[in-house]
């Protein structure tokens, strides 16, 4: 599962999550994309399962491309704590990701196929998100 | 390279109050600079500035920009959008004259079914735009590639290109425009599937809370949480 190979700190605050993706919008590598119209965190194990699903869903044809990376430990006191005592145990690693932000691109499929993967993949993440192709990304109305 | 006529206003006020009163009516705050012209910022009708991007030439698109009866030869060098509705959110143009040189990425075009995609290869393409440089007058609008004689393992590489004598092609010859890769085995694809449940170890501390703040957060992990029940007596 991905998560960083170093870090500096073990823990870190929560953050706030406001506003638009600023970069990775659009659809770079691929044909197709995944893109998140709401904030949240995704972790570790959500986009291993997108990734499964998708990778399952076009058997041997076709790539997949993660442009997200789960870089943030987050922490959990254990069950049955009471509160205080400092900050819980690092327990995973998530992504932060807000609207516009393109999480997973698909090539080498068509484009049937590719919205079936993606919707697919989409039922494991905990954000509302968006089947686009890569002109939808590019064009301007 | 296609022409599109564009009415646009010179804008007296700026900031994003402005800017965005200009598009609740409707308009585009952009900029025009380059070639000769002071920089100026103006703004546009938005259907009429969609309308000129949807020719073939795309965003490289040559417009006359018509400010205050003076016209201006221009092309789009970026366009800001929002990245969720996709809504022009502000245009950049550069002034240029028909016969000067300019830079610009045009779209490149798989042309052709190949041979090893029909065997079962996947076709993979690195590179969607050419940054070519030509005359402002031979932008093309877009080049063809043709992959057709292309089998599994085979790379088509922007040296390949047919050359044009009207245009420069600036990238990396030996950059691949489309491969044909083999598609993965079932072997691989369970091993790929396999390996997603494997838990990793903690990663490796760098920096300062190596010295500082490693050792005593394993401690304090392992060491029963402190005063607990004290606190619940006082709280009662």
């Amino acid at each position: 599962m991905l998560q960083p190979k170093k870090v500096k700190h073990r823990k870190q605050q929560r953050g706030r999550m406001r506003g638009q993706a600023k970069g990775g919008t659009a659809v770079n590598y691929g044909d197709f994309g995944l893109m998140a119209i709401e904030p949240g965190w995704i972790s570790n194990r959500q986009i291993e399962a997108a990734r499964i699903a998708m990778t399952r869903h076009i058997r041997r044809g076709g790539k997949v491309w993660i442009n997200i990376f789960p870089d943030k430990p987050v922490t959990k006191k254990p069950a049955e704590t009471r509160q205080g005592s400092g900050k819980g145990n690092p327990e995973g690693w998530v992504a932060v990701v807000k609207p516009g932000r393109v999480m997973f691109e698909i090539a080498g499929v068509p484009e049937d196929l590719a919205r079936e993967a993606i919707r697919l993949a989409a039922h494991k993440l905990p954000v509302k998100c968006r089947f686009v192709s890569r002109e939808q990304t590019l064009e301007v109305h | 390279m296609a022409e599109v006529k564009l009415a646009a206003r010179k804008r007296t006020s700026t900031g994003k109050g402005p800017a965005r009163q200009a598009r609740r009516e409707g308009r585009v705050p952009a900029t025009l600079y380059g070639h000769g012209v002071d920089p100026l910022s103006i703004d546009l009708d938005r259907r009429d500035l969609i309308t000129a991007f949807h020719t073939d030439s795309g965003m490289n698109v040559l417009l006359d920009i018509e400010i205050e009866g003076g016209a201006t030869l221009a092309i789009a060098r970026e366009l800001q959008r929002d990245p969720v509705r996709g809504t022009l959110l502000h245009a950049d143009f550069v002034a240029v004259d028909r016969a000067q040189e300019i830079e610009v990425d045009v779209p490149l075009h798989l042309v052709g079914e190949s041979t090893g995609v029909k065997s079962g290869g996947v076709l993979e393409q690195p590179l969607f735009t050419l940054h070519v440089r030509c005359t402002v007058a031979d932008v093309p609008d877009g080049i063809d590639a043709d992959i057709s004689a292309l089998d599994i393992g085979d790379a088509l590489r922007v040296a390949d290109l047919a050359p044009d004598a009207t245009f420069t092609i600036l990238d990396d010859p030996d950059v691949p425009v489309a491969i044909v890769a083999a598609p993965i085995s079932e072997e691989e694809l369970e091993a790929m599937e396999a390996e997603a449940g494997v838990e990793q170890e903690a990663p490796e501390m760098v920096g300062e809370e190596v010295e500082a703040g490693e050792e005593p957060a394993e401690a304090e992990e392992a060491a029963p949480p402190p005063e607990e029940p004290s606190e619940e007596g006082q709280q009662g």
